[in-house]
């Protein structure tokens, strides 16, 4: 499982992931988004790892994904990229915490501002863009995507079914 | 674990039940006005209501699962 935290400063946005389980997904380009342009803010990020340890993978592919190995990193760590949206990066380690540091000028316009846009409502966004305001997002969402280690390959997952439960289970009573 | 939900009166012009629902011993909700499906012939339509009861229990368990697992950050 990856659980991921927002925090919003005055200049910057803090996204952290957290991940217990060999196989999460910490990382994956935002590839839905890469026919915008990239802005100041997804080129000049700033990631570090806490704890554990995660292979990376560089997309070669300019419509899909085509996963290329690139390193493999343990903690502590800090990198910048000038990229990150064709940049992959799955958990090695059952207590993997990866973060990255934003600046906030520019994140709604560009690749940044469709992903944001989306997102928020207009409250969110003034808040979120404010220059005195610091928000500590507080419901931390809790996602369950894999990805395999060696080659960065989606790994799927069966839906949720309701059908678990099955009818037998249960009772109506009219009173 | 069963989940048992009891009609307590049904109201055919307004098409709504008040009901409870219960899922083993965790009560989801008790005597609540709820619009249902009914039959063509004013009777309660029971598969309806079966997939009423295994949607809501089913969200309520993940929501219990959720709250269970430990924060991570």
């Amino acid at each position: 499982m990856r659980q991921n935290k927002f925090i919003v400063t005055k200049d910057h946005l803090i996204i952290i992931a957290a991940s217990n389980e060999v196989g999460d997904e910490l990382w994956a380009g935002n590839l839905e988004y890469r026919r915008f342009s990239p802005d100041i803010k997804t080129t000049n990020t700033i990631g570090f790892l806490l704890s554990g340890s995660v292979n990376s993978f560089m997309n070669t592919s300019d419509d899909g994904e085509n996963w290329v190995h690139y390193k493999s990193a343990d903690s502590p760590l800090m990198l910048i990229r000038k990229n990150f949206t064709n940049f992959g990066i799955v958990s090695t380690s059952n207590n993997t915490i990866f973060g990255s540091i934003l600046e906030k000028d520019m994140d709604f316009s560009g690749l940044g501002g469709m992903i944001l846009s989306q997102n928020m409502n207009d409250t969110e966004k003034e808040r979120y863009t404010s220059s005195t305001d610091t928000i500590n997002v507080e419901n931390k969402c809790k996602v369950h995507e894999k990805r395999n280690t060696q080659t960065f390959d989606y790994v799927y997952m069966s839906d949720l079914d309701i059908n678990i439960i099955p009818d037998t289970e249960i009772e109506i009573e009219v009173e | 674990m069963s989940i048992k939900l009891t009609i307590h009166s049904i109201n055919t012009t307004s098409n709504s039940a008040i009901m409870s629902l219960y899922d083993g011993n965790n009560i989801l909700f008790e005597r609540k006005n709820t619009e249902i499906h009914m039959n063509p012939d004013g009777t309660a339509n029971t598969e309806w209501l079966k997939l009423y009861a295994k949607y809501f229990s089913f969200h309520k368990r993940l929501i219990r699962l959720d709250r269970q697992e430990e924060d991570l950050l």
